[in-house]
């Protein structure tokens, strides 16, 4: 009696090694398959993919979308492999993975609540493995990556800002040079300088819009403008133009280098 | 009990997933089915989070979860909101490029036709059409006069009158986007920018159509 009792407790303690080695195997293979299923490239011309963060796949499709826009191709619509591949990445990171990983807290909470006799190797332990995997390794980076996200965001904000009140800078300067060349071409009888810049002068809806000031020094037979960003007060761009209305010696300041 | 809230999360989410008309952009989808995936983490967690978990365990997970959907949540709207911003600004950089282009190059042939217009000796001889047509010579309504300097292009700026009083030159582009969907342009897909710039013996006015 005493043996066999014995015999049997040393069969427990090696089914117990033999699950926990197993579990572990579990473990192991999971973190190596799971990152590698997730974080596999993407190929942007379409097919089936798997991300655990589908958003920034999709958000890759918007851009690439407007680039093909840009040079005149009309986007296609995402294959059905495409838009299956991101329902089950929404699935995987916010069905599957906390509906394993929080089910098997709760096994496990029962589990103890009723004082069994707990082997390793049991449903709840897989749960928790594998929800976790999916579910706690995205709590983890899900901060570092909103904060990092909402920065690049903010730095592609401004110097897209900036870039846009430079450009449009840009496009009053070549409207003043036009209204310059006109007055030069255009009789005094209507309202020209007869071959001449001589009396020429910026209009207020030439010499302050809503983008910049600007200012215009007249010579013989050049002018050089300069404009001052109303947005960007340090952003200034300084410009010589010819009799026909050509730019030359262009300087920008630091900002809108 | 675990198999129950699984299909029943993936049968809701991928219900939401197909509710928006498929498209070009994705976006509607994933939102719609990132609002019924959040529903059912908030049901499934008041259903988890009770007796026999001990209520510190119940505060933790619940503040860990709130913290981590609500870090995913921001990053989801931001890539939203900065890659539509991104691909609004590539299409309005293009427009903005292309306007630029068609300023600094058709009011400029057009003040050039004012100027020998000009600088004949009185009395005047030959009209406005005439001094253009010398300087393009090739010219007719509905020709292009635009010629790229960077191989091919696909802006055009087509003379659409000529006159002895007055000349338009009509600038287009053949996919930039103008701020009208539904313009129909001189030349070019539907949408697409066009401006125009009118020479009379006065000057050249510039009139953006789309």
């Amino acid at each position: 009696m005493n043996q066999t009792t014995e015999s049997a407790v040393i069969d427990a303690a090696k089914t117990r090694r033999l699950q926990t080695i197993i579990v572990w195997c579990v473990i192991v293979l999971c973190g190596i398959l799971i990152p590698s299923i997730f974080f596999r490239s993407y190929n942007t011309t379409g097919g089936f993919f798997l991300s655990p963060f589908p958003w920034v796949i999709v958000g890759g499709m918007t851009i690439e979308h407007g680039l093909q826009m840009n040079s005149g191709t009309i986007p296609e619509i995402p294959s059905i492999a495409t838009q299956l591949g991101c329902l089950g990445s929404i699935l995987i990171v916010f069905v599957i993975g906390p509906t394993l990983f929080f089910f098997g807290i709760k096994s496990r909470a029962v589990e103890r609540a009723a004082g069994k006799e707990l082997s390793v190797f049991r449903w709840s332990t897989l749960q928790v493995v594998l929800g976790g995997m999916v579910t706690l390794g995205l709590a983890l980076i899900s901060i570092p990556t909103a904060i990092i996200q909402r920065e690049v965001s903010s730095n592609l904000h401004k110097a897209q800002t900036e870039a846009e009140n430079r450009d449009a800078i840009l496009y009053e300067m070549n409207s003043i040079a036009l209204k310059l060349y006109e007055y030069r071409v255009l009789p005094k009888e209507l309202g020209g300088g007869s071959g001449s810049f001589a009396g020429f002068t910026l209009g207020k809806d030439l010499s302050t819009t809503s983008d910049a000031q600007y200012t215009l020094e007249l010579q013989d037979t050049l002018a050089i403008a300069k404009a001052t960003s109303v947005k960007y007060p340090l952003g200034t761009v300084t410009a010589t133009i010819n009799r026909q209305a050509k730019f030359s010696k262009w300087q920008f300041s630091e900002l809108f280098n | 009990m675990i198999f129950r809230w699984l299909f029943g999360g993936i049968i809701l989410v991928s219900l939401a997933f197909f509710i928006p008309a498929r498209s070009v952009d994705l976006w509607p989808s994933l939102n719609a089915g990132g609002i019924a995936a959040l529903l059912f983490m908030i049901a499934m967690l008041g259903y988890i989070l009770r007796a026999p978990i001990p209520i510190s365990h119940r505060i933790v997970i619940g503040v860990a979860t709130f913290l981590s959907v609500a870090a995913l949540g921001a990053h989801w709207m931001g890539m939203l909101n900065t890659t539509q911003w991104q691909q609004n600004r590539l299409l309005s950089i293009k427009a903005a490029i292309v306007r630029g282009t068609m300023t600094s190059d058709a009011p400029i042939r057009l003040l050039s036709v004012l100027e020998d217009y000009y600088a004949q000796p009185k009395p005047k001889k030959r009209s406005l059409a005439k001094v253009f047509l010398q300087k393009y010579p090739e010219a007719k309504v509905g020709s292009n006069i635009y010629e790229s300097s960077v191989g091919e292009d696909s802006m055009r700026v087509f003379v659409t009158t000529l006159s002895d009083s007055i000349v338009v030159l009509t600038g287009s582009h053949a996919y930039a986007k103008g701020r009208a969907d539904d313009f129909v342009p001189y030349w070019g897909r539907k949408g697409a920018l066009q401006e125009r710039y009118i020479l009379t013996e006065k000057g050249v006015r510039h009139e953006s159509d789309n």
